[in-house]
């Protein structure tokens, strides 16, 4: 009876159309997402073969270490591949200016700064635990203490940061990855060399060699990544898109 | 709602590119029309923070151009943008709604929305590489959409689009026009002419003429002229006024020029259009090489 009457005068009297339906719509405010959203969507984005190369490395020591012991050229295969997990975090960091999507990326709520920082978070965090976990699996299976170990794995990793970065600073070129990968390969192929060459690279004839360089490396990069920050808030951009 | 440009001023090592521009805009479409290099992106990047200016500020209903309250209410087209190379369409929309903080089911209601909108819905799922570029066009104009935006600014927008996605571009953005800010930036002047309640003319960095159609055009109204004549009496006139247009004829030459009156006899007066005060201001090199 009541829905008849409704149909009834639904038929009997005409809705007037809305008039202003949009502007009423926009004034609306929208649920938003938070910060910690943000974040959350950004690591999604991060690159599956950034993670599926980590975890390759990872599983290849697992299973290197089944079959032989932790040799001196164990280590140095190790210390050599690690520069290009630092190469695949930082061509994700970089990936913005690499792909041209930089000035968008500058005018979103959320801005380049932010990404950037949240990349530089996240790659940080599991670069330092993928470390951590094949020094925590090497130890005991050699001589060497956990800080030997550490500096002879991590010194070429850092003087890799510190190259590309040097070089990410410096250049303005989206070609920047090219020239990152020069440096990485540099730098693998350096640590090869020097010990292969340098027999006695990882004995006590070496004792001051190792902690100098690492502690330079440690403080240089980390001066790099600053600088990297401060350019990054500075939201100058000098580089010529103008067609 | 109220976007103010303040003294703004852009300088590159020895090159101004914006020179101390103030402007005051309210709902409604600006034209930004200007010549390469006058000027106009580095404008539109400084409104949209992107760039920083050498001097001057910006400022939307109070609030800096650097906080992130400001962006929230922006929308930028890049003139020239890229993209993630995995993404497609509906990837790189998804992706730029979380930028832009819209929740996940949002994002998704509004990229869809404006996929259909920009006439992509069904290339949605397809990789962006595939695109021509003016269907990537679009994309970059869903892409700015997203957040609903208070001020929408788009470099170029119709750099690319065919005749019938010009149109609905065209209708697209008066549309857009009437309860937001939106300026746009073309050297196509029939991209303005009609959808455009206020027209900018920007030359060597700084805005000289703004205003509606009428009042832009009234500058030259009356002085426009039309008429076929021999080749003397071509390079008389090609010496003595700005040319608009030169087209050869079967055995004479059909010029349009401006005069304050009649060059010669039979001319006749016609209407001015936007596109005769561009030429007439920004044409002195084209007349010269000829
Ligand atoms: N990064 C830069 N470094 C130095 N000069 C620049 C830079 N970007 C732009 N310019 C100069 O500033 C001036 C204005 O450039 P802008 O890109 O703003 O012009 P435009 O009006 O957008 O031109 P177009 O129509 O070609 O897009 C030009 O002379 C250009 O050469
Ligand atoms: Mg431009």
């Amino acid at each position: 009876m009541r829905n008849n009457l409704k149909k009834e005068l639904k038929s009997v009297f005409d809705v007037p159309p809305p008039t202003r339906k949009n502007q009423f719509l926009s004034q609306l405010n929208y649920p938003k997402t938070s910060r910690m959203d943000f974040i959350i969507s950004q690591l999604g984005y991060i690159r599956k073969r950034t993670w599926i190369l980590s975890m390759l490395l990872f599983i290849g020591i697992l299973d290197g270490l089944y079959f032989y012991k932790v040799s001196n050229s164990f280590i140095w295969v190790v210390s050599s591949i690690l520069p290009f997990i630092s190469l695949s975090s930082i061509s994700e960091i970089v990936k913005s200016t690499t792909y041209n999507m930089k000035e968008l990326e500058m005018s979103c709520k959320y801005n380049f700064l932010q990404i950037c920082l949240v990349r530089l978070g996240v790659l940080g965090a599991t670069n330092f635990m993928l470390l951590i976990g094949i020094l925590i699996l090497f130890v005991g299976k050699t001589d060497y203490s956990f800080i030997r170990l550490g500096l002879y794995i991590t010194t070429p990793y850092l003087l890799n940061c510190y190259g590309s970065l040097y070089v990410i600073n410096r250049l303005k070129t989206r070609m920047i990855m090219y020239v990152c990968c020069g440096v990485t390969a540099f730098v693998s192929v350096l640590n090869t060399l020097l010990t292969i060459q340098i027999n006695e690279i990882y004995t006590e004839m070496y004792w001051l060699f190792w902690p100098m360089s690492f502690i330079i490396l440690l403080l240089l990069s980390a001066r790099e990544i600053v600088k990297l920050i401060r350019k990054m808030e500075e939201l100058q951009w000098n580089l010529s898109l103008t067609a | 709602m109220e976007l103010i440009i303040d003294r703004l001023t852009k300088q590159y090592e020895n090159k101004i590119a914006v020179d101390r521009i103030s402007l005051t805009l309210k709902e409604g479409v600006y034209g930004l029309l200007g010549p390469n290099g006058s000027g106009k992106t580095s404008l539109m990047r400084m409104i949209c923070g992107v760039l920083k200016p050498t001097s001057g500020e910006v400022k939307f209903n109070g609030i800096d151009v650097n906080e992130e309250e400001y962006r929230d209410s922006l929308g930028y087209l890049p003139q020239d943008f890229g993209y993630y190379p995995e993404f497609s369409a509906y990837d790189f929309l998804l992706y730029m709604a979380s930028l832009k903080g819209l929740t996940k089911h949002r994002a998704k209601d509004k990229a869809s929305e404006w996929l259909e909108l920009v006439g992509l819905l069904d290339v949605a799922k397809k990789k962006i590489k595939t695109f021509s570029g003016g269907m990537k066009q679009r994309l970059g104009i869903a892409q700015a959409m997203l957040n609903n935006p208070k001020i929408l600014i788009l470099d170029e927008p119709t750099a690319g689009l065919d005749p019938k996605e010009r149109i609905r571009f065209r209708n697209l953005i008066s549309r857009l026009g009437k309860d937001r800010i939106v300026l746009l930036s073309t050297h196509i002047v029939s991209d303005v002419e009609y959808i455009a309640s206020t027209i900018l003319i920007m030359k060597d960095g700084q805005i000289i003429h703004q205003g509606s159609l009428d009042e832009i055009i009234s500058v030259i109204e009356g002085k426009v002229y039309e008429c076929s004549v021999d080749s003397k009496m071509t390079d008389y006139l090609i010496a003595n006024y700005p040319i608009i247009n030169i087209r050869e004829e079967s055995d004479k030459t059909f010029l349009r020029l401006v005069a304050d009156k009649s060059p010669c006899e039979g001319a006749v007066a016609v209407p001015a259009v936007l596109e005769d005060l561009y030429l007439y201001y920004f044409n002195e090199g084209v007349n010269r090489d000829e």
